[in-house]
């Protein structure tokens, strides 16, 4: 026998978990509505009973909602859900080994053998409503011999609902059709046969039926005969991918660091083998002995976390990107501890594109890349990631530029030619400075600590964007201008931002 | 030194331009620039909007178009001289009509070789044909293409253009071409390129891109402008900007004074009819004219020959015998060819018109003014409007226009489209990025009602879709949609009005295909052409004309009668009884709420009190408090009252109170001693386009000139209010002579043959006030029979046969089936004739065209229920049908499935009826939704419509029903009517404003309601004065109602 725990409007439940148990329960007995959707918009996306009886709907924007009054209004959150869901299925583990998280809010078990452990099926629907009140979630629960009439007798009744074997059929008889996984335009056509519960559609002949609907509507009447069977696809623990080694004695050398690094990193690389998985994405944690507290601080850490463009199950690869970093880094203190865990992911299977220009392996690439940041570091100052492609986004304004990370698939585009004329040194951050104006344009400019006149200025060269975001809006006046030196000439361009009012000394010329 | 702008684009280059024309001219009137240049891009859309404005403001309108050339740009250039204004219209129009409507229309170098003369051309920004080059080939590229400019243009007419925008690129453009402008001796001339009057409108030309490119201002990048310099700018900042050019400012002025042409030049000609040898158009319309005088008025009096005399003396002075004979030709050739027309308007005032069999009311007999239609003082053209049956043979009449004066001799005028409030807030919403279901509920709730509100802001409309304006990016969604009202949108064609002309059309506005195949459309709308002078004729599809001749055809196969419309039994007492129970529904302009509520108390018996009827429920006579008046005295609750005697005679016959529009302009000539025409000018200058400045004038030369009569100043301050009070909105009485024939046909038609003038009027759809729906059961409610569609006996339109008692009723035809194409639904019908069918899987196998979802449509309405000889199917068992006959299956299951006519499903029930047939159909032929709740209703203690109209004055009741017609007039002081339909009829329901703001979403959105109030019984006129209102759970139908914003 199969139990599904429904948790009727979840993203709801999922919102009260986080309240205190008295104000929980409170906040059952009121209104509530959770919002989602863009800032500028936010709608109704669910609703608890109360709310839903003083007249409030789904689709309701935040200002509907408000104006009606008495509502709590939440704004949906994904991880709340996540949180919910997970203390969901931890309840329902606690009744069988073998849960299937089926999707938010609905998980199925299998209670094959339990009867001995939490007595009759009514016996453990009730304890699992307890036990799920006492984590903070109501349930609908119903026990079929197979996991989809669990679920759907869960989605249509309330309570607890045990259906023997051989009931199915007549017990779900009087649930819509509407609940059942069909399109929209299968729904509409047994609208228009007027087929609207279980109960119809399970009486209509099936050959015929298969006639006009193929097997799509075969599978639907078996749904609602509560004649499937299919496995339960029970939530799998996760194989771990995590390694440690804590020193005897706190290493001070990056000999002896690697050495056991490459001890951890093989096994872990044994066990993706072992589970035909490999890795894209990387995360050291080294420990370190802190010889003097400081406010409380009983020791540092030092972390990295690598995104790796194609997943690997290649240790060698992972262990030079490793050292490569390790290298480039001294630390403040003895490492006590070291610790790797690798994301796991399906190994890639594809073949490299036959027509596409040649490049290098990815594995190597990104080798290569980690060796080039271990040169140049790997974001500036601005949090731009300082290896990657060059890229101009799309708009007017000067200073914007991104850098996107190097890719062996990415496309070549062919560019315009850009003619070189005369090459800007840009600072960045830009400058901020002083500026004396003559009429509009600049007379005098404060540059490296001394006011420099302008011997001559081009400009004003405007421009200006997103005006229809008061958050994003920029507008900027820019002038190129020559200030006198102690050594001669300096060509430079400064601009005004014109929505900040300041000056800025964006760079200098060559 | 002076600067024009001889670059500036407007809105009418559509969603490249943000300002309108008249925006314009006001901006550069307030820089004190002494000249303008419009070039909007392949036209000259905008040019005579900007020339009124320019007028007004006191400066000059030149005129120019950007002209988009093949690989190279668009080049703009400048209208020197009148030669050069045509050379352009013909250049354009050669290009639009060899591409396809919406494609961009690109003209070839040799083109503009032959239509160089009077133009001059600037070298252009940077889509400009140098930029191009410059780009394309460098310097040597550059060279080519202003050798090429000069040898197309001469080198004094090619000027090298600079514009300067703060952009890098664009000055180092700007270098290159002043070099290539020194080496070829050629001169500067700056420009701002102009795309708006304002930097602010700069938000309205990116969102213009945004739509043009589809996408949202988020996501659109570089294809936005770099920042907001191409406004309107002063003299004073543009030499600033070419301090250092200082002679590219200078030509700027001296070209302006080369550019002598203006649109006052126009040279439009009314084209010459051909007439026979030894003949003038005069002495040819003089003998037509006595020709069909002696058929129309027998015997030919002293009176109408004294008046036929006077208008042919005054025709043949104005010199417009021709375009008399031209409408008399269009109105031979629809006689030729059995189309029914009748004119309409003005004309109407005219016995010339009257013998022409133009018009169809005698305006002697009437006593019509008819200087109202033509006036020696005016100096304008006459204005004649034709009637016809919308349709083909509209189009017969049109294409014979096309025919007689060629492609490029005649067009339909243009219809602007412009941003209102549901267009405005879905568009800006989209390139906003707002989400679909937003952008619904608030262009369903952004009111689009005639009637506005002061009270009912942007602002509140949006708090009410549950938009919170607090949050900036909503203020700018609806700061934007308040913006772009009024900005032109595109450019369709005028419902009918066509402008011909002498020699070619085309060499006066720019002609292009109309999205219609066969049709040319010319640039201007016709508020432009009227303004310009150029004449028009409407031709305009009046669907009750083709209802009154659909009408006849079927009187003529079913009941074996002829009925002449030219000799209708006049004044049948059955008829005017019909009309005064204010039984009209269907009928010509009197089936409107308020004219159903003044019938009763006009009590109309005689034709002339029909035409009064008509022109009574206008705005004019309503805002000008003249309805009420007009009502009591003819019932003598009231006594007949002039404000002088001097206008006894003018108000005698409508009992002292003005209802036509030609009586005010007799009060102000017989008070005020004017002239007919200054009458005229006077109604002008109170038209759409008043002038405060005008009216002023007028009134004070009506005023004195009253005073000079001897008329007190109060009683002269009475009549002024009351000529202006509706001089734009009311009738005249010959146009509302032309309507009343018409509604007296439409209802002599249904009150004697009420399934033929049924079917015809279902068959014209849509028109009028009423859906489908409404017609159908106000037509079971008098007693015919109505018989659902079935594809057994349906033909494509309702059609009329004959019941086992041989009685005439009515088949809905497959037309109103939802979702089925014409090709379909006769190729139903063709099948049908060769063999019946026997089943569906037959009716799906012998015609192809019916789409499963067709085939389930038809089952679903019933129309499959008669397919099967021996038995008759349900529904139900039509959709079981269908679903096997439109999924093929394979060997395995072929011959194990059961009896094909049998199917498990139950039939519908009567909910289920309703539901589909107001689905498929848009009605139902059986009981009304209303009459299954008759019992719980009145359970509820709610009465039906027919009680109502019994209720006493005061009493309180509450109704329910369908919601057929919302309406807030514009002359309601916001008042909304609401027209309740139930088994037994209509109810009427009013709803105050503050009782709408209270109550917006049911009053808007419900189908059904329950509504409670007092009773307002005056005169058998009942309404229901709304005091509470609640949706009514009746049914799910949705059937929809006919909502008059």
């Amino acid at each position: 026998m199969y139990a599904c725990l429904f948790v009727p409007d979840f993203p709801v439940q999922a919102a009260l978990l986080l309240e205190p148990r008295d104000t929980r329960e409170l906040l059952r007995r009121s209104p509530m509505a959770i919002l989602d959707g863009p800032g500028n918009l936010p709608k109704v996306v669910a609703l608890n009973d109360v709310a839903r009886n003083t007249g409030f709907e789904v689709g309701m924007t935040k200002l509907q909602a408000e104006t009606c009054g008495g509502v709590l209004l939440r704004k949906r959150s994904p991880d709340h859900e996540d949180a919910a869901q997970a203390a969901l299925l931890e309840c329902a583990e606690a009744f069988s080994p073998r849960v299937e998280s089926t999707c938010h809010g609905t998980v199925i078990l299998d209670l094959a053998g339990t009867e001995k452990l939490f007595g009759s099926l009514e016996t453990v629907g009730c304890k699992i409503t307890v036990s799920a009140r006492q984590i903070g979630l109501h349930l609908r629960i119903a026990v079929a011999a197979n996991p989809d009439t669990a679920m759907y007798a869960a989605l249509g009744f309330a309570g607890i609902t045990i259906i023997s074997n051989g009931d199915e059929t007549k017990m779900l008889a009087p649930l819509p059709v509407g609940i059942l996984p069909a399109s929209p335009e299968l729904l509409e056509v047994l609208e228009s046969w007027g087929i609207r519960t279980f109960k119809a559609l399970a009486s209509l002949p099936s050959i015929a039926l298969t006639e006009r609907l193929g097997q799509q509507g075969l599978e639907l009447q078996k749904l609602a005969q509560g004649r499937t069977s299919r496995p339960l696809r029970p939530v799998e623990p996760i194989p771990d991918f995590f390694g440690t080694h804590e020193f005897e004695d706190p290493i001070e050398t990056l000999e002896l660091l690697v050495f056991d690094l490459n001890r951890v990193l093989k096994e872990i690389c044994d066990r993706l083998v072992a589970e035909s998985l490999a890795t894209n994405e990387l995360r050291l944690t080294l420990s370190l002995e802190v010889r003097q507290i400081r406010d409380g601080k009983e020791g540092e850490q030092y972390q990295h976390n690598w995104k790796l463009p194609v997943p690997t199950q290649d240790r060698h690869m992972l262990f030079t990107l490793l050292r490569l970093d390790l290298e480039r880094n001294t630390f403040s203190a003895p490492i006590k501890k070291l610790t790797i865990e690798a994301v796991p992911i399906k190994p890639r299977m594809a073949q490299g594109n036959l027509f596409a220009p040649p490049s290098p392996e990815a594995e190597k690439l990104e080798t290569t890349l980690a060796r080039v940041r271990g040169v140049v570091g790997s974001m500036d100052a601005e949090g731009i990631s300082c290896v990657g492609s060059p890229m101009i986004p799309n708009t007017h304004n000067p200073g914007a530029f991104a850098v996107q990370s190097f890719s062996s698939a990415v496309e070549h585009q062919a560019q315009p030619a850009i003619v070189p004329t005369l090459t800007l040194r840009i600072f960045r951050p830009a400058l901020e400075t002083s500026v004396e104006l003559t009429g509009e344009a600049p007379h005098f400019v404060r540059l490296w600590k001394k006011h420099r006149r302008v011997l001559a200025a081009s400009g004003p060269w405007c421009s200006s964007g997103n005006w229809w975001n008061e958050t994003t809006a920029w507008a900027r006046e820019e002038w190129d201008v020559a200030l006198k030196a102690f050594e001669g000439v300096v060509y430079c361009r400064l601009y005004l931002d014109r929505i900040r009012k300041r000056w800025f000394v964006e760079g200098v010329f060559d | 030194m002076a600067y024009v702008e001889l670059h500036a684009r407007s809105a009418f280059t559509f969603l490249e331009g943000a300002s309108l024309p008249e925006s314009l001219a006001y901006t550069a009137a307030q820089l004190q620039s002494p000249a303008m240049a419009l070039l909007d891009r392949d036209g000259v859309y905008g040019a005579p909007r900007f020339h009124m404005a320019a007028k007004e403001y006191g400066i000059k309108a030149h005129i120019g178009a950007e002209i988009s050339i093949a690989e190279s740009g668009n080049l703009p250039v400048l209208v020197e001289s009148r030669a050069g204004y045509q050379n352009l219209c013909r250049l354009i129009t050669t290009a639009k009509l060899r591409t396809k409507k919406n494609a961009i229309a690109t003209s070839r170098f040799d083109e503009l070789h032959d239509a160089a003369e009077g133009l001059i051309c600037l070298t252009g920004d940077e889509n400009g044909p140098l930029a191009h080059a410059l780009q394309k080939g460098g310097m040597e590229e550059g060279r080519r293409v202003i050798r090429q400019l000069i040898s197309i243009f001469g080198s004094a007419n090619v000027y090298v253009e600079l514009q300067r925008h703060a952009n890098r690129f664009q000055e180092s453009r700007n270098q290159a071409a002043i070099s290539l402008a020194k080496e070829r001796g050629l001169p500067l001339m700056a420009t701002n390129g102009v795309r708006y009057a304002t930097p602010t409108e700069r938000e309205i030309a990116d969102v213009f891109t945004c739509l043009k490119n589809k996408c949202r201002l988020e996501n659109a990048g570089r294809l936005l402008s770099e920042n907001s310099q191409r406004y309107v700018r002063s003299s004073r900042e543009m030499e600033y900007l070419f301090a250092d050019l200082p002679e590219a400012i200078a030509n700027t002025t001296e070209v302006s004074s080369r550019l002598d042409f203006t649109l006052e030049q126009l040279g439009y000609e009314f084209p010459r009819y051909l007439v026979p040898g030894g003949e003038t158009m005069d002495s040819f319309l003089r003998k037509r004219t006595w020709e069909g005088a002696r058929h129309r008025y027998q015997p030919i009096t002293e009176r109408v020959r004294q008046q036929l005399d006077k208008e042919l003396a005054l025709i043949e002075k104005l010199k417009l015998a021709g375009y008399f004979l031209i409408v008399w030709d269009l109105i031979r050739f629809c006689q030729k060819n059995g189309i029914l027309v009748q004119g309409r308007g003005s004309a109407a005032n005219s016995a010339v018109c009257y013998s022409l069999s133009i018009t169809a009311v005698d305006p002697i007999a009437l006593n019509l003014l008819f200087e109202r239609f033509l006036s020696e003082e005016r100096g304008e053209w006459p204005d004649i409007d034709l009637d016809l049956a919308s349709g083909d043979e509209r189009e017969k009449v049109i294409q014979y226009v096309y025919e007689r004066y060629g492609k490029r001799g005649a067009a339909m005028t243009a219809n602007v489209c412009t941003y209102r409030g549901g267009s405005a807030s879905r568009e800006m919403g989209k390139v906003l990025g707002f989400d679909e279901d937003t952008l619904a509920s608030v262009s369903k709730i952004v009111g689009t009602w005639e009637w506005r509100d002061p009270n009912d802001t942007g602002e509140k409309q949006f708090r009410s879709a549950g938009l919170d304006v607090a949050h900036p990016q909503i203020a700018k969604y609806l700061d934007l949609c308040q913006r772009v009202q009024n900005l032109p949108r595109h450019l369709s064609q005028h419902s009918g009005g066509m402008v011909i002309c002498q020699g070619q059309l085309d060499s006066v506005v720019p002609l292009e295909p109309a999205t219609m195949a066969d049709r040319v459309v010319l640039q201007w709308d016709k508020d432009d052409c009227a303004d310009l002078g150029l004449i028009k004729v409407d031709l305009l599809g009046l669907g009750m004309m083709a209802v009154l001749k659909d009408s006849i055809e079927l009187i003529r196969n079913h009941y074996h009668e002829e009925v002449d419309l030219a000799h209708l039994p006049q004044d049948s007492p059955d008829i005017y009884d019909t009309i005064c129970k204010a039984d009209t529904i269907g009928m010509f302009q009197i089936e409107s709420r308020a004219q159903m509520a003044s019938l009763p108390r006009n009590h109309p018996t005689l034709f002339k009190d029909l035409t009064a009827q008509v022109a009574l429920i206008r705005p004019g006579p309503i805002t000008g408090n003249m309805t009420n008046p007009y009502l009591k005295r003819r019932q003598g609750k009231e006594p007949v009252t002039y404000e002088h005697p001097l206008l006894i005679p003018v108000l005698e016959s409508t009992y002292g109170v003005p209802i036509y529009q030609e009586q005010l302009l007799v009060m102000a000539k017989v008070c005020a001693n004017i002239t007919g025409g200054q009458a005229e000018e006077l109604r002008r200058s109170m038209s759409h386009k008043r002038s405060r400045e005008r009216m002023q004038a007028m009134d004070e030369m009506l005023l004195n000139g009253m005073m000079n009569n001897g008329i007190p100043r109060k009683n002269s301050e009475n009549i002024l209010n009351q000529i202006k009070s509706f001089a734009l909105y009311g009738f005249p009485q010959s146009h509302a002579a032309s309507f009343a024939l018409i509604a007296y046909a439409s209802a002599f038609l249904k009150v004697r043959y009420l399934a033929a003038f049924t079917a015809a009027l279902l068959n014209n759809q849509p028109m009028g006030f009423y859906h489908p729906a409404t017609i159908v059961k106000d037509a079971q409610r008098h007693g015919l029979r109505v018989k659902p569609a079935d594809v057994t006996r349906s033909e494509w339109k309702c059609s009329l046969e004959s019941d086992d008692q041989g009685q005439i009723v009515l088949r809905v035809g497959l037309s109103y089936v939802r979702g089925l194409q014409q090709l379909a639904g006769e190729a139903v019908i063709l099948q049908r004739l060769k063999a019946p069918f026997c089943s569906v899987e037959e009716l799906a196998r012998r015609v192809p065209q019916l789409s499963r979802a067709n085939l389930a449509m038809l089952a679903r309405i019933g129309a499959l229920n008669n397919l099967v000889d021996d038995r008759k199917m349900h529904r139900r068992d039509a959709l079981w049908q269908v679903e096997c006959a439109t999924h093929r299956v394979g060997p395995l299951l072929e011959g194990i499935s059961e009896a094909r006519v049998s199917s498990p499903l139950s039939p519908m029930n009567i909910e289920e009826r309703l539901v589909s047939d107001y689905h498929g159909t848009g009605l139902t032929v059986g009981p009304h939704p209303m009459a299954y709740r008759r019992d719980t209703l009145t359970a509820m203690g709610i009465i039906a419509a027919e009680q109502l109209k019994k209720s006493m004055d005061g009493a309180w009741v509450t109704v329910a029903g369908h919601v057929i017609v919302r309406q807030r007039p514009g002359t309601a002081k916001g008042m909304i009517f609401l027209t309740l339909e139930d088994e037994t009829g209509n109810a009427n329901v009013i709803v105050s404003p503050q009782f709408y703001d209270e109550n917006r979403m049911v009053v808007v959105r419900e189908r059904f309601v329950r509504i409670s109030g007092k009773v307002q019984n005056q005169e058998n006129v009942v309404h229901l004065m709304a005091r509470s209102i609640a949706p009514l759970a009746v049914s799910a139908v949705t059937a929809s109602s006919h909502d008059f914003h």
